[in-house]
């Protein structure tokens, strides 16, 4: 194990985390399946006492996973000085490659879960009734097991990853001629795929910036038309498009300009050099999740007691979509000029 | 009420803009300070691969001097090589480093070895470059490696503008030629968008050949050599010194035998004396001798091949002196030989001769080469230390004598005068030599030296 | 007046199924006007807390329906009552239920804490209400130091300290003597020209004589409804 405060504090936090969400996921289980029999008002309010504290210690340890996902990485990089051969993330990943790609994978599906929960137990927490009680906690259960296993994929890395390795690190496999994300563009666009990748990225951007607020504008949740949900999976199968289009823009176009080393596509040494990116990348992330969020919370949250509240929480989820998808492209066309 | 919230929200929105577009600003700013990669002109040396961004470790850098008169900087022979592949056509040459020496030389000149030694971790690279081929073996040997072709070819293809200018240079094996060689081995020639070829000669008759046959542009000669030769055809001239005598270190001497207790040179009357084959060897001689008020009839001359010949019959006591000269006065100095005379208080210098034809046709490569030899003869006297390698593998100096042999002292940028090689073209004169009076104009070419304080160090010697 | 408190059919049985299953209260249907004074009146075991607990959404019925302000709580979460329970109603419990590492002014404001009022607001508030109720120089006394009475008021501030329609008191007269009874009395009769709705649960016959409402109860049926203030009046 290599010894520093951040590898400290993820193998805490991943303790506690796997200690937590585990007890928590089975409990919430139990307590849906008991929410679902209970046909009584007193044996729903039993079932109310008995998750007060499930639900109090997800909220503060899914929380926290949310911050991890960063300070993941912020871990890394902390690394790199102590593997041989490393000169970014990239190669602190290489050292124990399996259980870093898998945990690569899971972290911001973890995310997307745990911010999803979050924000279905506050509107159930506005409601009267609590309509949301059982969904919340099967889905709680659902984003438990999700959490549990990157806790202890966090916890098995810090445990086994240590200097001593030698690895080569990303000019290797990000800068070489047959890189997927050079090839599969450049068979399916061209020789001018980057100047396409390039202007698709802000074409693509635009858009999604103007249904995002077309739809603000056009939410109708006391009527709830048929067609809103419908257009709000779409919404969000287009943001994970967007979403797409801009790693691979990013990885081909953006970040070589950006670093000033025209022919090295590795995100990592993107950070590591011009580390406000990460505020950038971390932008369009929330933009993208927050269209995610809110087709979810309208898959689930959707009663007749939240119709209200879910229209707040709609046109609010898609304006914070909307500026951080703004802010994200201030900040990346304000690095390209500068570049 | 709702209007001012929709107000406040929007000034919100807009601060939060701005603030983000300022923090990219500023990042960008700092990010690029960070992995500053590569100079323009006047820019600092770069801290980072132009490929990768990796750290530079010195002894494994390759730099890439472009047409452009920017420069790119490699952690490695594989970035460089990747580099390359996308930028052929803007590279005048590249430097490597000799991992023995950590010289930095022209690529072309290189020898490489792929082994089992990783030299950059982060691009698991395993091509080492050697400025010898003794060197480049050895560590094949010991580390499981093999010669390969040099990795970034042996010629650049560069556009249009920037097409290299020809001259190829005849050098004797002396240390006078150093600078030459030093522009040769850290592409000076290169920088300067020159492509030189070195001819190796020995002795003037074969300097003369070389130069009637149209075999070289230019010359190292020793003045009364050079003097004649540009009187006769193919005409040439003198466009600048080469190496000159100072009180520490003499040119040319009569040393006297170790085996006799000769200690003045008047004490050469009745004598014999060695002199190397040569108008130079010759003048130098009979100037000492008449100096030092010795009757020429009086001394036996003994005509040598070359000086190592003159140096050995003097160490063995055939001859009660010898006419010597650098580097073998250099090791009779060291030896506490005695100089019965020799040239420290003397202005007379080796000199470089560049034929008419070249002149006249190729005045823009011959401005570049005297450039190209002043900077190198800057680079050899601010670090001396550091180039000594090339003056004991090409200066021309017996083995046993190459170590303590001091690098000497250049010119930067001058020619010999007119009150200079006078004396000269009177003896050349007085011998039958010369058929006639020459002008000082018409032997030497002042227009091609540049001003001094014009001439930089290059930057693969920066 | 409107009414602030109806049940419907409201039943809460205990170990339902089990051979010592406990029918604490019965179908019970009422309704409660604002500003009433309100008297469950009945036995030890005639259901009375049961039902008191069940009006103040402190417990949940078996069956049958609780209205707060014509709003239906029943289907209400624990949380939504307990945001209920904090701005509209008031409990005096019959032990009190104060702190006795809390001084009297800490017990009074405690219910303030988690609204996140600061502590000189609080100490105001309750100071406010102490000094009121005749407690000024108790302030920083713990429950030990007083009696029983002074106990009791201690109580009755913390109920009021955010301001409820509804003052609930269980057995209010149980654990006080004859003198802190009758200023007990006037307190609630205070509160009551206030504008509160006070709901008194009790055996003690004294209350048979006061208030506008009581309901008998008996083996967690109701009984009866009398009106002891209209009955004063007519006995006028």
């Amino acid at each position: 194990m290599i010894l520093n405060v951040f590898s400290i504090t993820e193998t805490f936090i991943g303790l506690i985390s796997l200690i937590l969400m585990g007890w928590a996921g089975l409990l919430s289980l139990t307590l849906a399946l008991r929410w679902k029999r209970a046909s009584t008002v007193e044996e729903r309010s039993e079932v109310e006492k008995r998750s007060h504290l499930v639900l109090m210690v997800a909220v503060v340890v899914l929380g926290i996973r949310l911050l991890n996902w960063p300070l993941f990485y912020a871990t890394l990089q902390s690394f790199v000085s102590d593997i041989d051969g490393a000169m970014c993330i990239f190669g602190v990943t290489q050292v124990k490659r399996v259980v870093t790609r898998i945990s690569e994978i899971i972290k911001p599906i973890a995310f997307f879960l745990v911010g999803a929960w979050l924000l279905i137990h506050i509107l159930d927490q506005k409601t009267q009734t609590s309509p949301l009680m059982g969904r919340k906690l099967l889905f709680l259960s659902a984003t438990a097991a999700v959490v549990v296993a990157e806790s202890l994929l966090d916890v098995v890395l810090m445990l086994k990853i240590a200097p001593g390795t030698l690895i080569s690190c990303c000019t290797t496999v990000t800068d070489i001629l047959d890189r997927p994300t050079r090839l599969v563009p450049k068979a399916t666009l061209g020789p001018a795929y980057a100047s396409i990748l390039g202007y698709g990225y802000y074409v693509s951007n635009i858009l999604l910036v103007l249904i995002l607020g077309l739809s603000m504008w056009r939410l109708r949740p006391k009527s709830y038309p048929r067609w809103q949900r419908t257009v709000l999976g779409f919404i969000s199968l287009f943001a994970l498009f967007n979403g797409a289009l801009f790693v691979l823009t990013q990885i081909e176009v953006h970040a070589p300009k950006i670093m000033g080393l025209p022919f090295h596509h590795c995100l990592y040494c993107l950070w590591q050099y011009v580390p406000d990116t990460i505020l950038m990348h971390l932008f369009f992330v929330l933009g993208t999740s927050a269209v995610g969020w809110a087709f979810l919370l309208d898959l689930v949250g959707r009663t007749g007691e939240t119709t209200d509240l879910l229209d707040k929480y709609l046109w609010m989820l898609y304006g914070f979509s909307i500026f951080c998808f703004v802010a994200s492209m201030v900040m990346n066309t304000v690095h390209l000029v500068a570049a | 009420m709702k209007d001012m919230a929709k107000r406040k929200r929007l000034i919100i929105i807009i601060i939060g803009l701005v603030a983000v577009a300022a923090i990219a600003l500023l990042g960008g700013v700092l990010g690029k300070k960070k992995a500053r990669v590569g100079t323009g002109e006047g820019e600092e040396t770069a801290l980072r691969c132009s490929y990768d961004g990796t750290k530079l470790n010195p002894v494994y850098q390759v730099d890439a001097f472009l047409d452009d008169g920017s420069t790119r900087s490699f952690c490695s022979i594989y970035c460089a090589t990747r580099w390359f592949e996308d930028n052929k056509d803007k590279v005048i040459y590249f430097t490597v480093v000799d991992e023995v020496t950590g010289q930095n030389f022209d690529s072309t000149l290189g020898y490489f070895v792929e082994s089992d030694v990783i030299t950059v971790p982060e691009v698991k690279n395993r091509v080492h470059a050697f400025a010898s081929k003794e060197d480049a073996l050895k560590h094949a040997r010991q580390f499981n490696g093999k010669l390969i072709e040099n990795p970034f070819g042996e010629a650049f293809v560069v556009p249009k503008i920037a097409q290299f200018d020809r001259l190829t240079v005849g050098a004797p094996l002396l240390p006078d030629a150093l600078p030459l060689r030093l522009a040769i081995f850290k592409p000076i020639f290169k920088e300067n968008k020159l492509d030189v070829k070195v001819v190796p000669f020995d002795g003037e008759m074969e300097a003369k050949r070389l130069l009637a046959d149209g075999s070289i542009d230019a010359a190292i000669s020793n003045l009364p050599a050079a003097i004649l030769l540009s009187t006769t055809s193919p005409y040439a001239q003198i466009i600048r010194n080469m190496l000159r005598p100072n009180p520490y270190e003499p040119i040319f001497g009569i040393v006297a035998s170790p085996k006799l207790p000769i200690q003045d040179i008047a004490e050469l009357a009745g004598q014999s004396i060695a002199v190397p084959k040569g108008v130079s060897f010759r003048f130098y001689a009979e100037y000492y001798l008449k100096s030092g008020g010795v009757p020429l009839e009086r001394v036996v001359i003994k005509e040598v091949e070359d000086v190592a010949k003159a140096w050995d019959l003097l160490i063995e006591g055939e001859v009660s002196a010898s006419l010597l000269r650098t580097p073998f006065t250099e090791i009779a100095m060291a030896k506490n030989m005695n100089f019965l005379a020799d040239d420290r208080i003397l202005t007379w210098t080796s000199v470089l001769l560049v034929t008419q034809s070249a002149i006249e046709k190729k005045p823009k490569a011959v401005e570049k080469f005297v450039f190209a030899l002043g900077q190198s003869a800057l680079a050899l006297n601010l670090k001396p230390r550091e180039y000594r390698v090339i003056l004991e593998q090409k200066g021309g100096i017996p083995e046993g004598a190459r170590k303590d042999f001091p690098v000497p002292t250049f010119e930067v940028a001058n020619i010999p005068t007119q009150d200079e090689i006078q004396p000269v073209v009177e003896w050349l004169l007085e011998k039958g030599f010369l058929g006639q009076e020459i002008i000082y104009e018409d032997i030497v070419n002042i227009q091609f030296i540049p001003n001094p304080n014009d001439v930089g160090l290059a930057f693969c010697c920066g | 007046m409107d009414s602030i408190i109806k049940t419907e059919n409201l039943s809460k049985w205990y170990n339902v199924g089990r051979t010592d299953e406990v029918r604490a209260v019965e179908n019970i249907s009422l309704e409660i006007l604002q500003n009433q004074g309100v008297v469950l009146y009945g036995p030890s075991g005639s259901g009375k807390t049961t039902l008191l607990s069940l009006m103040g959404t402190i417990d949940r019925p078996t069956a049958g329906k609780i209205f707060l302000q014509g709003r239906d709580v029943t289907q209400f979460s624990d949380l939504e009552l307990s945001r209920i329970r904090r701005e509209m109603i008031g409990f005096v419990f019959q032990s009190f239920n104060l702190f006795s590492g809390l001084s009297a002014w800490e017990n009074v404001s405690y219910p303030l804490v988690p609204m996140g009022v600061n502590t000189s607001e609080r100490f105001e508030r309750a100071k406010t209400l102490l000094e009121r109720l005749g407690l000024g120089d108790r302030l920083h006394h713990s429950p030990e130091e007083l009696s029983g009475g002074e106990q009791q008021r201690v109580a009755i501030a913390r109920a009021l300290i955010n301001n409820p329609q509804i003052l609930i008191a269980d057995e209010p007269t149980s654990n006080i003597d004859a003198d802190s009874i009758e200023r007990l009395l006037e307190i609630l009769a205070e509160l009551k020209t206030e504008g509160k709705t006070i709901i008194v649960s009790s055996h003690d016959p004294i209350f048979k004589s006061h208030g506008d409402v009581l309901f008998s109860l008996d083996r967690g049926r109701l009984e009866g409804i009398s009106y002891p203030s209209n009955e004063g009046k007519e006995k006028e």
